[in-house]
């Protein structure tokens, strides 16, 4: 499994202020059970929480039906502009659901160290926001009930559907995509899964715990079983990270549509996913460490790394936009140039500058190490991230469709309720599902945290108030003189 | 046909039975055709006795006439099962030539509007009830016995709607037969200025117009493709005579406001409005160039180039039809410059007039009339289809004086405002389901008859079925033992074919063709009472109100068809509402915005209307077009047609007229002309900006090309020079151009079309090629649509909402129902019409806020170019569209899911989504209350919500024609059928047909010079060939530049 | 261990089933097949067509003229039925007779005796439809007949029904077949179950009858448009 970034020598790490760390903060399996297993069962708060999740869900169901009952015109939608508010969300969680894979399955390969502690919480976040990403194709068709006119089953009207349309494309990508990172997820899941149902009192749940888990008894062989099947996956599910997001680029770089029809769409747009991502992982993350006492897990190190991630991502998005434009300039063609001068200094003006803000002005404070260990400013920044990649994708589908080709059909866009209210619903799906993962499975995985601890650490004498937040593992090897020293 | 085979005879005894069974079919075809999966299976309701000519299944078509206008084109009306489903013009008719206008196509929304009054109404201490016709007609004989024993009846008064014909002969015998005196024949879109100066100087009230013969037409507000003399046939004309090319005359429009006939002008000369008397004697050389120059406000220059170019053309033809108060001076001065160049017998003849106006009474008499009644002389009144309450501006009064009439009767089925001052209400039928004839022109008698039978029938034991105004007349003369002698026929058909030169015999024999030779006896001579003019104080205020006749709504009797509502204006585009145009300059300068709400006041009222800055006004002058703000005397609640049962009265001209924005004629004083006609261009008014904004409902997005070469012209003088290469945006590929066949059918079957080597020019087709192993089909459908000819008048729209079952969407209830601001043409307003062809209007010229007058105008009909390589193929999911072996651009409803990526990748934006169910009956949105759903075209589908629809290029009208063919075990004959928007075309701009096979007209206009392909450089090969348009500027000047 | 991994997978196997069926089923798979309505007027189409050697075409007038095929006005009943009365004498046809049927027709036609002609109160029969694409399908009959296409290929062998029933499953995939394989007339003349020489009178086959038995198979357009506008 994941393995641990040896320490330099003198015990020194990069980028830790030299704090004088007496006890290491994680000293033993036992407490790794404690404590995240502890991180289980409900709470007052995780209940109000729910609540307001599944109320946001259920206001957005309501929209739909009455969506469904009034006819798709209920939505702000205004001719040319056919696509709006759902598909720009729909890639919006797509995008949302790559940094899961990402983290988990090619941080694993490259042994990046820091994905251990927060890999099981992005991969979760993955498999729901793809889950809701999903809801959106169907939520935005005409006729919603013949949806599945567009999966290719043996039919009495002996017709099939259009495999040359990206539309079909996206139906394989999407579901093949959930169903890897399903499974990469419960996989992942069951030695800790085993670990839970060694601790359920409770009958009932033990038995489906141990249902889950199919009987993992801990045996080496059940290990190298489970390492090569999880190596396999993550490799199997690292191409997906690239594959999925560049066919949904397609749905607009095969088009004609100036601002669409354009090369640059599939890498720009993966880029853009795995920034949308980490960013979406710190607004997840920082509240989660904080509520559930995980400073010592998900460290600032960790937190310092995808940092400096998202701050690569959002450079290359923003070169991408630059590449966009530079390709309208020399490209001399008269519709693209148009366009995106009405994008960037016409009627769009006000989102594309939202857009260029958050993801290319306000990541550039992450070159400062000090912002990068702010938990705050990360937080703040992710919500940015977030604003900022949602209005990306509205850039991308609404200027291009309201300012094509012919100008009598040249119009504007403003959303209704209906479109904020599904919105709103697909935020209130999302969290609903995470949030009934959290207070049901364990937000970290035991077994690997476990790894990185070396055994038989013994501190019977230790009060655990002097934790400190900062540290981690690493510092238990030099504060260990029995270690150090070699001998008992 | 013989008369017992018409309809009416073919079923009288079994009308109510034949209603219940069409009500069926009208139920099942206006079904909810598209989201229909398993549905039940319905009843099958058979004829109880079938006619002799109907096939079910199959049409069956009648000649008859138009009477939409006074103009009273020929129509041949296609029934099915019973059912008129649309208008088409009679080829044979000599006056409009088989075209017809956008208002003569919506005649079928006034057969079935859904607010037509069903049964007779008498009004009882103020409250409407509902009567028998019997008792009705009881009451309308007893109430003329009271008026003659009162000795009333001298100063009886009957306004009817002008038409031509056999009918007022008939009125006026009736009316003396009760002592009363000859009825008023009213129109209040006739241009009694114009007519009385014909009259005087060529003794006819209208001469026919030869625009084709002219080297140069001038026209003084004479909007001859709108709403000035018979707009159709001058259009068929004006566009034979722009067909010319570099032969063609020039045009020259004079006026304060550009209307759409302005904007088919070469050269616009924008004077103050009431000038055009100086600039008249200028040309006639009776005054001055420098002076009219001053007091017109027009170039010096411009003014002494057209006086040299009017004496160097000859014949010219030079028109007038100013509604100042000094209409009858300009249009006498242009009559003299007419007779001066020797116009008459060339370009303006006399001797074959168009008689259709003849003996309309003008506005000063209505006036007259209006005051007895003021006076208290009138002791009873009759109107038929007149609304004067509506068309008489409000200061004339007429609601008070009408009050104090006697008895006041209406024969009209539409709940207008007149009707709902009067006390009993007798309906009176549609001329597609009554008998009568017309005058079109000299030497030729139009036929009406009946297409179906009555959509209402009269319940009546002892009364016929189908009891038109004429008939009820008959019945109630036959009540009167004094005259009922006079009247020995039982009904006016009999009366009509009694008085027809051949008898019955003779008029049944001609019914089949629509047309008659001879002249019909003319109406007794009426004394008219020429009144002198009425003259009114113009007012204060900075601006000239200039009011002028709706293109598209008329004088206000169109408002109540919602496809003529949801008909942009051709010049403005804007529909469910009236505006005020304004000129950009002075709306920036005052600070106002397009959809800004105005307050508009004279001396004789104030009104609310939007701006519309509007390039093409005189900067001095505001215009507003008539026809909209008609309104209930009571305040009548919300309108929800799902809360409406049928039989409600919907006072107010009707659910789709009532209450929507202003009318004009509101803010005129009383004023007429020398010759009697309203003067509807000398008020002056101020303008304030109220602050509040609102989105017009327009279909414009850019009024601008931006350089993307849509509309191309080219100047008649370059027409002849060598073809330059075309221009091409850099980086596209220059290829030649290969109309038609060049387009290579889907993709799977395209072949090599990337690079054709000219060896492959023309051989190779694709699938289109008959010995292609692939090809099942032998054609390439294609249109050539000529720009030169194009007006952009817009029949064409409302003939493919007629033939496709389009729905129209801007009526304020068929919005979503939840917080959404219940506006008329809010849909419309979020680009949401459904208009399958559209006419797009670009201006050319005066950018960059140069105001000038000097803009050329483009209008380009845009529909679906049923693209050989077409973008929305690939993309759909499902292949809800694809192409067909004969080249169409396929939709197919039931297939699509709606995901609109079609449209998304469309680059001409002519797919258009069912956003509402605008299709289902249950809905709130429904287009087509019945009996609307009657005229629904049963070959076509009726879409249900979520679903894309386009251009079809009228595919059932191919599969039609190829059964038929296979039928006849024929092949499709060269120009057999076309599309509907062809057929209607009044400029003959649109050919459609077989590009594949040379000998369809398609095929040789497809080779013409000027053609071009919109959008070429995007590879999508479509099968529409646009002409370029042909600009005749000025010798010396030059045209805007031709992009 | 394995025993549970075995049963685990169970519930997972069931589930892909049932979505595959529910799926099915919703897509329109199913049909209005054999459904047979009771009619207003039990008509016997055996008596008409066999004993008498009645035409469809006498009283489904349209279907070779028209898209739709047509169904008898009452007066067609009546043309016959006028003087063929509810109450049949005993002749040597066989013994004197009522037929609730022929009553029910009377009552239609508002006729009081025969021979009367029919009444003012006359109403149509309401048929119940059993044949039935729906509105977005035009199916031209006339295309079919006189290309030959025998009418029992698509309705069955209504002479031989007591109670008409749909005959054919009516779904896309059926007519597709037919357009895309083509028609045999030679399969088309057994599906009538008639012999040659009746088969000009009784389905109006265009072509005669020793033609028909080796003619090939006609192959019609198959692209949506054809029947989709």
């Amino acid at each position: 499994m994941a393995t641990t970034a040896a320490p330099l020598p003198g015990g020194q790490r990069p980028n830790i202020p030299s704090a004088a760390v007496h006890f290491p903060a994680i000293r033993d399996y036992e407490q790794v059970d404690r404590e995240i297993a502890g991180t289980l069962g409900p709470s007052l708060g995780w209940f109000a929480a729910l609540g307001v999740a599944i109320l946001c869900m259920l206001i957005g169901a309501l929209t739909w039906t009455y969506q469904i009952h009034e006819g798709l015109g209920a939505a702000g939608y205004q001719p040319p502009v056919m696509w709006a508010v759902y598909i720009v969300t729909f890639v919006f969680w797509v995008g949302i659901g790559h940094a899961g894979t990402l983290i988990s399955a090619i941080l694993y390969l490259f042994r990046a160290g820091f994905r251990t502690s927060i890999y099981r919480v992005s991969e979760a976040m993955t498999v729901f926001a793809v889950m809701t990403a999903g809801l959106f194709p169907i939520l935005h068709l005409g006729r919603p009930w013949k949806f599945f006119y567009l999966i290719p089953y043996p039919n009495w009207r002996l017709i099939w559907p259009n495999p040359k349309s990206p539309l079909v494309w996206d139906v394989f990508a999407i579901l093949t995509y959930l169903t890897i990172s399903a499974t990469f997820l419960y996989v992942g899941l069951i030695p800790d899964l085993a670990i839970l149902r060694d601790r359920e009192k409770n009958p009932v749940r033990r038995q489906i715990l141990a249902q889950m888990s199919l009987g993992w008894r801990n045996s080496d062989r059940e290990w190298r079983h489970f390492t090569r099947a999880y190596l396999f996956l993550a490799a199997f599910a690292t191409p997906l990270v690239l594959s999925v997001h560049s066919v949904v680029s397609f749905d607009f770089a095969m088009a004609l549509a100036p601002g669409w029809h354009a090369t640059v769409f599939p890498p720009y747009f993966v880029a853009g996913a795995i920034f949308s991502g980490i960013g979406m992982v710190f607004t997840i993350v920082i509240p989660l460490r904080k509520v559930f006492h995980l400073e010592h897990y998900i460290t600032l190190n960790d937190l310092d790394a995808a940092a400096k991630l998202c701050l690569f991502t959002s450079t290359v998005v923003g070169l991408a936009y630059v590449t966009e434009f530079q390709i309208a300039w020399v490209s001399g063609n008269r519709f693209e140039q148009d366009y995106f001068w009405n994008r960037v200094f016409g009627q769009w003006a006000w989102a594309a500058w939202i857009m260029l803000i958050c993801n290319c002005v306000i990541p550039l404070s992450l070159w400062s190490q000090k912002l990068r260990r702010n938990t705050k400013w990360l937080f703040f920044l992710s919500l940015t991230t977030n604003l900022g990649m949602w209005f990306e994708r509205f850039v991308i589908v609404e200027p291009s469709l309201s300012h094509e080709f012919e100008p009598w059909q040249w119009g504007g866009y403003r959303p209704t309720w209906v479109d904020y209210c599904i919105l709103l619903g697909s935020f209130g799906w999302f969290f609903m599902w995470f949030l009934l993962f959290i207070k049901q499975l364990p937000v970290m995985a035991m077994s690997e945290i476990k790894e990185t601890i070396l055994p038989r650490m013994r501190h019977p004498h230790v009060d655990e108030s002097q934790e400190l937040e900062q540290g981690g593992y690493a510092n238990q090897m030099m504060n260990d003189p029995p270690l150090l020293g070699g001998s008992h | 046909m013989s008369q017992d085979t018409s309809p009416t005879g073919a079923s009288g005894a079994t009308g109510v039975k034949r209603r219940e069974f069409l009500k069926v079919l009208g139920a099942s075809s206006a079904a909810l055709a598209v989201t229909a999966c398993q549905e039940e299976t319905g009843k099958l309701i058979p004829y109880l006795v079938s006619p002799d000519e109907t096939v079910p299944g199959v049409s069956t078509y009648y000649a008859t006439t138009c009477r939409e206008c006074a103009a009273a084109c020929g129509i041949i009306a296609e029934t099915r099962d019973g059912r008129a489903i649309k208008l088409e013009g009679n080829p044979e008719h000599p006056l409009n030539r088989g075209a017809l206008c956008a208002r003569g196509q919506s005649a079928l929304q006034g057969l079935y509007n859904p607010d037509r009054l069903r049964t007779p109404l008498v009004k009882e201490n103020g409250a409407w009830k509902a009567i028998t016709w019997d008792d009705a007609i009881a009451r309308l004989s007893q109430q003329i016995g009271q008026a003659r024993s009162r000795g009333a009846a001298g100063g009886a008064v009957f306004i009817n709607q002008h038409e031509s014909g056999s009918f007022p002969r008939f009125l006026d015998t009736w009316l003396a037969g009760f002592g009363m005196p000859p009825h008023l024949s009213v129109d209040a879109e006739a241009h009694a200025a114009t007519l009385e100066a014909n009259r005087r100087t060529y003794g006819v009230a209208w001469p026919t117009l030869s625009f084709s013969d002219a080297r140069l037409i001038v026209s003084f507000g004479a909007d001859f493709l709108e709403s000035w003399g018979a707009s159709v046939p001058q259009q068929l004309d004006f566009a034979d005579a722009r067909a010319k090319l570099d032969g063609a005359p020039r045009f020259v429009y004079i006026g304060a406001r550009r209307s759409l006939t302005g904007l088919n002008a070469d050269a616009w000369l924008a004077c103050k409005p009431g000038s055009e008397l100086a600039i008249a004697n200028a040309l006639a050389g009776k005054g001055s160039i420098q002076q009219a120059a001053t007091e017109s406000g027009v170039d010096a220059a411009a003014l002494q180039q057209l006086a040299s170019e009017l004496s160097a053309a000859k014949p010219a033809l030079v028109l007038s039809g100013v509604n100042g108060a000094n209409a009858l001076d300009v249009a006498l001065a242009v009559a003299a410059i007419n007779q001066a160049s020797g116009a008459v017998g060339t370009t303006i003849r006399p001797a074959e007039p168009i008689t259709a106006f003849d003996g309309i009474a003008t506005t000063g008499q209505l006036l007259a009339a209006v005051e007895r009644m003021r006076a208290g002389q009138v002791g009873i009144a009759f109107v038929r289809g007149a609304n004067p309450a509506y068309t008489l501006p409000k200061s004339a009064k007429f609601a008070d004086a009408f009050a104090k009439v006697g008895y006041r009767v209406s024969f009209t089925s539409y709940p207008d405002e007149t009707t709902e001052l009067c006390d009993l209400v007798i309906p009176d039928l549609h001329s597609l389901e009554s008998w009568g004839d017309a005058a079109p022109v000299r030497g030729t008698i139009g036929l009406q008859q009946p297409t179906m039978d009555p959509v209402y029938p009269t319940l009546s034991k002892t009364l016929p079925a189908a009891l038109g105004t004429a008939d009820v007349l008959i019945q109630a003369a036959k009540k009167d033992p004094a005259s009922a002698a006079r009247y020995p026929e039982q009904d006016y058909r009999t009366w009509l074919m009694a008085g027809f030169a051949g008898g019955p015999r003779g008029f049944a024999a001609a019914l089949p063709k629509g047309i008659a030779p001879g002249n019909l006896a003319p109406r007794t001579a009426v004394a008219a009472p020429t009144v002198a003019a009425r003259a009114a104080a113009a007012g204060t205020g900075p601006f000239t109100l200039y009011a002028y006749t709706s293109p598209v709504l008329g004088d206000g009797r169109g408002a109540n068809k919602p496809w003529l509502q949801e008909l942009p204006d051709p010049v403005t585009k804007v529909c469910w509402t009236s505006w005020v145009e304004i000129h950009p300059e002075t709306a920036q300068r005052l600070g106002i915005a397009r959809g800004d709400i105005l307050e508009v006041k004279t001396d004789s009222g104030t009104l609310r209307a939007p701006a519309f800055p509007f390039l093409g006004i005189h900067k001095d002058a505001i215009a507003i077009p008539t026809g909209q703000g008609h309104r209930a005397s009571a305040q009548i609640a919300t309108f929800d047609w799902k809360a409406h049962k049928p039989g409600d009265l919907q006072w107010g001209y009707g659910r789709y007229a009532r209450d929507l924005s202003i009318n004009v004629l509101d803010l005129l004083p009383v004023a007429t002309d020398a010759a009697g006609g309203a003067v509807l261009t000398s008020t002056r008014a101020s303008i304030t900006n109220t602050g509040d904004n609102m989105v017009l409902p327009s279909t414009e997005g850019s009024a601008r090309q931006h350089g993307r070469g849509i509309a191309q012209a080219v100047n008649a003088a370059d027409l002849n020079k060598p073809p330059k290469e075309e221009e091409h945006l850099p980086g596209d590929a220059s290829h030649a151009f290969l109309p038609g066949l060049r387009s290579p059918v889907a993709a799977d079957a395209q072949g090599d079309f990337g690079a054709p080597s000219d060896a492959n020019i023309g051989k190779n087709k694709g699938l289109y090629d008959p010995n292609d192993i692939r090809g099942m089909a032998k054609r390439r459908w294609a249109m050539t649509i000529d720009l030169a000819r194009c007006t952009g008048c817009s029949a064409c729209v409302t003939a493919c909402y007629a033939e496709n079952n389009i729905p129209t969407v801007g009526a304020f209830w068929q919005n979503a129902t939840i917080w959404a601001d219940q506006k008329p043409g809010l849909n419309i307003a979020r680009g949401r019409e459904m208009n399958w062809i559209r006419l797009e209007r670009y201006f050319e010229g005066n950018l960059d806020g140069k105001f000038g007058v000097d803009f050329e105008t483009r209008f380009v009909p845009m529909l679906c170019q049923h693209c050989g390589n077409a973008p929305c193929e690939p993309v759909c999911p499902v292949y809800a569209t694809y192409h067909s072996p004969d080249g169409l651009n396929v939709q197919v409803y039931n297939r699509c899911v709606g995901t609109r990526y079609c449209s998304n990748n469309c680059p001409y934006k002519v797919r258009y989504f069912n956003w509402f169910g605008y299709g289902e009956s249950d809905r709130k949105q429904y287009a087509f209350p019945e009996p609307l759903d009657w005229q629904l075209n049963p070959d076509v589908t009726v879409r249900g919500k979520g679903v894309m629809e386009k251009c079809s290029f009228c595919v059932q009208r191919i599969r039609e024609a190829e059964n038929r063919a296979a039928l006849e075990h024929r092949e499709l004959k060269p120009d057999e059928f076309t599309t509907a928007c062809a057929q209607a075309c009044p400029s003959r701009a649109i050919v459609w047909g077989d590009a594949a096979d040379p000998n369809w007209t398609v095929a040789q206009r497809a080779q013409d010079k000027r053609g071009y392909h919109v959008f070429e450089e995007l590879n999508t090969f479509t099968a529409v060939v646009y002409l370029k348009k042909v600009n005749h500027p000025a010798t010396g000047a030059q045209a805007p530049a031709a992009d | 261990m394995t025993k549970r991994r075995k049963w685990t997978a169970i519930p997972g196997l069931l589930a892909l089933a049932t979505g595959a069926v529910i799926l099915s089923a919703y897509s329109g798979a199913s049909s209005s097949q054999h459904s047979s309505p009771v009619q207003p007027i039990n008509f016997p189409h055996p008596v008409h067509v066999q004993k008498l050697g009645m035409n469809c075409l006498y009283c489904h007038n349209a279907a070779n003229k028209s898209m739709d095929p047509g169904m008898p006005a009452v007066s067609t009943c009546m043309g016959c039925h006028n003087l063929i009365g509810p109450d049949r004498p005993a002749t040597d046809l066989g013994p004197k007779r009522h037929s609730t049927e022929l009553a029910k027709l009377y009552k239609y036609a508002d006729q009081a005796a025969v021979g009367a002609g029919m009444g003012p109160n006359a109403k149509p029969i309401p048929w119940v439809r059993i044949h039935k694409v729906p509105e977005y399908v035009h199916f031209p009959h006339t295309r079919h007949i006189n290309i030959g296409v025998t009418c029992q290929t698509c309705h069955g062998q209504v002479q031989k029904m007591d109670r008409v029933y749909q005959y054919a499953s009516l779904n896309m995939g059926w007519c597709i077949s037919c357009h895309v394989n083509g028609y045999s007339p030679k399969e088309g003349l057994e599906a009538s179950g008639y012999a040659p020489q009746q088969t000009a009178s009784a389905t109006l086959a265009s072509t005669a009858p020793a033609t028909l038995a080796t003619a090939e198979r006609k192959k019609a357009r198959y692209d949506c448009a054809n029947c989709h506008y």
